[in-house]
């Protein structure tokens, strides 16, 4: 009996899997020896305790180095408010006779110089300093 | 050693044992190379991918789960994903390189270059074939994987393997059906 179309389609095919079942392409005596070279460096690398990592420093922990640490902060702390302190606080030292022409008062540290000098300037010219 | 297997042997890896260490390179190199082989048609990239494909087993060995997968399956589709990434890198197709023929061989030189000629022909058509076809085509027919082992390699279901591998067939055949005279197989029967 003849055979179909497809039954010669599929035993030549099934003829060319078998061939290429039988002959497997082999790796080459190369790369076998590198393929193991790295299997061993691997699993002694296994075999080492894992090194003592420092644990990640955070942002504000590098930052408070850079500034010298704690001790700096609060130095710096201390800074800020007395910075703060003298900006509200009256100004000794400057002349009686200044804070007299200007008015005294508690409100004058308060109040918003729209024309800061002007002043100074007046009790200049009238001989007040 | 034999009769231990590869997911055995890859926990005797993860603890030291220098002889897991070798029973696998030998048991599994062939295995990832001829795989890459066969869907990259090109003998030095293959290597390249057998070799990456292994260092990746020996980094997953500590974490290796027993029963959660077969070394096997999980080395076959690291190999495919590897060649599919140098396919699409490059932009090309598989190369057109035949597979070698061995040498060692009682036959004639009349049927070694026929039998050549055929590996060669098969080579061809897998190399135009779909990257998943013929994937799908190599586990079934080449490497001798079942249907669902197939489906567990390339994550899809054994209703796409089926017909994956049924298109791919087609495919081939007709490549050889062409080149039918000149391969020799009408003088087989």
């Amino acid at each position: 009996m003849p055979m179909t179309d497809k039954a010669k389609h599929d035993s030549t095919l099934d003829a060319a899997f078998a061939a290429a079942r039988a002959q497997q392409p082999e790796p080459s005596a190369e790369l076998m020896a590198r393929v193991l070279a790295e299997a061993e460096d691997v699993q002694a690398g296994l075999a080492r305790p894992p090194e003592r990592s420092r644990p990640k420093r955070g942002y504000l922990r590098q930052f408070l180095d850079a500034m010298g640490g704690w001790p700096a902060m609060t130095g710096l702390a201390a800074a800020g408010v007395a910075g703060v302190w003298l900006g509200i606080s009256p100004v000794v030292g400057v002349s009686d006779a200044l804070v007299n022409y200007l008015g005294t008062g508690d409100t004058l540290g308060y109040a918003v110089d729209v024309m800061p000098g002007a002043e100074l300037g007046l009790a200049w010219e009238e001989g007040a300093l | 050693m034999q009769d231990v297997s590869d997911e055995a042997m890859l926990v005797l890896f993860a603890n030291g044992d220098p002889a897991a260490a070798r029973a696998l390179t030998l048991r599994l190199t062939p295995r990832a190379f001829g795989h890459a082989m066969r869907l990259l048609g090109n003998r030095a990239e293959a290597e390249d991918v057998a070799q990456e494909a292994m260092l990746r087993l020996w980094r997953v060995a500590p974490e290796w789960r027993q029963g959660e997968a077969k070394v096997t399956t999980w080395l076959y589709r690291v190999v495919a994903n590897l060649c599919t990434d140098r396919l699409r890198r490059s932009g090309r197709g598989v190369a057109l390189e035949a597979v070698p023929e061995p040498e060692d061989d009682a036959r004639g030189p009349h049927e070694r270059m026929q039998e050549a000629a055929r590996l060669d022909a098969l080579q061809d058509g897998l190399n135009i074939l779909p990257e998943r076809q013929r994937q799908a085509v190599v586990l079934r027919h080449i490497e001798g994987l079942s249907n669902p082992e197939i489906a567990d390699v390339m994550e899809i279901s054994v209703d796409a393997v089926e017909s994956l591998t049924a298109r791919g067939k087609r495919a081939l055949s007709a490549v050889l059906e062409g080149r039918r005279e000149e391969l020799g197989y009408a003088d087989d029967r």
